[in-house]
């Protein structure tokens, strides 16, 4: 039969209060941890996006990628990859890779912009703003202004 | 001998461009006036001089011998086309300039220039009635009469006359309606220079007004879309028979407005006032563009409040751009009037509006969340500063 010593009042204060330090403490350092301890991953960094692997694309294919909450449109021509934003400049319909005239194709009012973003034809008042393109070990970053 | 010759050629080049020189100073001791206006024309830094386009003899230039008689102004709008075309229709003069050599030809297939050239016609607008007479500008100089945003006034100048006009059985208030039209709000009000003007549509050198045909054509210069999606329209048959006019019958010519949902109320009644089954088309159509219109607007309504609470909306932008495209592609889509076609862009707007929505209220349960579990940590607090305040009391009685 063991006789255990009841926990007297200064104790069970000072475990409460040891206990809530330790916490305390934790929060501080647990972020400290994490910026010193060595990097898992890298990133492409907040300023650009991935669109994906260089290879997923074949030529003359394009695909829409969110850049900061805007459609970017990434075409991979012979020459490398261009991308522009791919919202048209005429009333703001999110244009399209057209494959058969390799062309940018708004879908809305038929405006046509070729691959240096200029208007081909079509109502749209402006050519589309080019975003520039980063290829880093094989991915296919798009910059974001 | 071969020096004799370079003399020659020296002297006879120092006459001939001191004589076009003096020929410049003499005039301008009379005709100050034209002077300052010739000053900012564009045929000064193209080096051309009074002498070009006042002498009878152009290569006569001798500016003291008889030059009352050499010099001459042009008597009437036949011959102030042919001056212009003197330089204008040539190319080897034009070249270098990148310019057409072909505008009086046009003119002479214009309403303007048939007048004139085939009725002798001398109220007619020719070349210095838009382009000026000695303060020729560059069309793409804010400033000229040619450029965009000053075409309304240049053609109004005439054609805004009511007199002038009665004389032609023409309306003298179509730049008055243009003014009034959406074209005119964006070139005018707004600088969009690829916005169209009067010249857009009916030419400039060869200008034609357009004949009910035509109008469908010139509009779908640049609607393209629309011109596309009106031939599968079963007005489009209408208007091939002449009983419809294309664009014009629902749209106006000069006083176009922005089309809306209401010109449904307005345009269809002129032709199908009474008929039932017509107007029940337009009533469907108009319900799928009001229910997409509206979905789109409770969207964005939703997507701005929610950035507005600070959250991060990036990807639910990116869907009410593309419920916009929808949205957009219908209201091309109405003029085919095929209510069947227009189904598949509206249930689409309907699909991509509902997924937004999911997006704000994850977003904004996401945000009631975070506020929630900070009850836990100002209770950790209150109870860490019990602790401290009971710890303290504690050593100040000197309890065991």
């Amino acid at each position: 039969m063991s006789t255990q010593q009841p926990v007297s009042r200064r104790t069970f204060l000072d475990y409460l209060l040891g206990a809530g330090l330790t916490a305390w403490a934790l929060a501080f350092v647990s972020p400290v941890i994490s910026y010193v301890w060595p990097a898992q991953k890298r990133g492409p960094g907040s300023q650009s996006v991935s669109a994906g692997k260089q290879d997923d694309f074949a030529e003359w294919q394009s695909k829409i990628v969110a850049v900061n909450g805007h459609p970017v449109i990434v075409v991979r021509t012979p020459q490398g990859f261009r991308a522009f934003s791919a919202i048209c400049t005429h009333l703001g319909c999110i244009v399209g890779w057209d494959a058969g005239r390799k062309q940018i194709a708004c879908p809305c009012h038929a405006g046509f912009f070729d691959l240096s973003g200029k208007v081909v034809s079509g109502p749209p008042p402006k050519p589309l703003p080019e975003h520039g393109v980063a290829i880093v070990n094989g991915e296919v970053l798009v910059k974001s202004a | 001998m071969r020096l004799r010759l370079w003399l020659t050629i020296a002297v006879g080049v120092t006459v001939a461009v001191a004589a076009s020189r003096a020929a410049e100073i003499s005039c301008l001791k009379c005709h100050e006036k034209q002077q300052a206006a010739f000053a900012i024309s564009a045929h000064v830094p193209a080096g051309v001089t009074c002498v070009d386009c006042h002498t009878v003899d152009p290569k006569n230039t001798a500016p003291t011998a008889n030059r009352t008689e050499n010099c001459r102004r042009p008597d009437n709008k036949k011959a102030i086309a042919e001056l212009c075309a003197r330089c204008h229709s040539d190319v080897r003069k034009m070249n270098p300039y990148g310019l057409p050599t072909d505008q009086l030809e046009r003119y002479k297939t214009s309403k303007h220039g048939e007048q004139l050239f085939q009725q002798n016609d001398q109220k007619v607008a020719v070349c210095t009635d838009c382009h000026g007479v000695h303060d020729i500008l560059k069309a793409k100089s804010p400033q000229a009469r040619t450029y965009a945003t000053n075409v309304p006034a240049t053609c109004g100048r005439c054609h805004s006359d009511a007199k002038l006009m009665d004389q032609y059985k023409l309306p003298s208030d179509v730049v008055d309606q243009y003014k009034t039209s959406y074209h005119a709000h964006l070139v005018l009000e707004k600088g969009d220079l690829s916005a169209p003007t009067c010249v857009t549509c009916h030419g400039n050198h060869g200008a034609v007004p357009p004949g009910t045909k035509e109008v469908g054509q010139v509009c779908g210069k640049c609607h393209v879309r629309q011109a596309e999606l009106f031939k599968k329209s079963p007005h489009f048959e209408v208007a091939e028979a002449g009983a419809f006019s294309e664009c014009v019958s629902c749209h106006s010519n000069h006083a176009i407005k922005k089309a809306s949902i209401d010109l449904f109320a307005t345009a269809c009644i002129q032709c199908h006032a009474k008929d039932e089954k017509q107007l029940a088309v337009r009533d469907n159509v108009v319900k799928l563009l009001q229910q997409a219109k509206g979905e789109y607007e409770r969207a964005s309504a939703r997507v701005q409040e929610a950035t507005v609470q600070g959250l991060a909306t990036d990807d639910e932008q990116l869907l009410l751009q593309e419920a916009k495209t929808q949205v957009t592609q219908l209201e091309a889509l109405q003029h085919t009037l095929a209510v069947d076609e227009l189904r598949a862009p509206a249930v689409r707007t309907e699909d991509v509006v509902a997924e937004v929505l999911t997006g704000v209220k994850r977003l904004q349960q996401v945000e009631l969340w975070k506020k929630q579990s900070l009850w836990p940590v100002w209770l950790f607090l209150v109870v860490m500063a019990i602790l401290f305040w009971l710890k303290r009391r504690q050593i100040e009685r000197g309890e065991p």
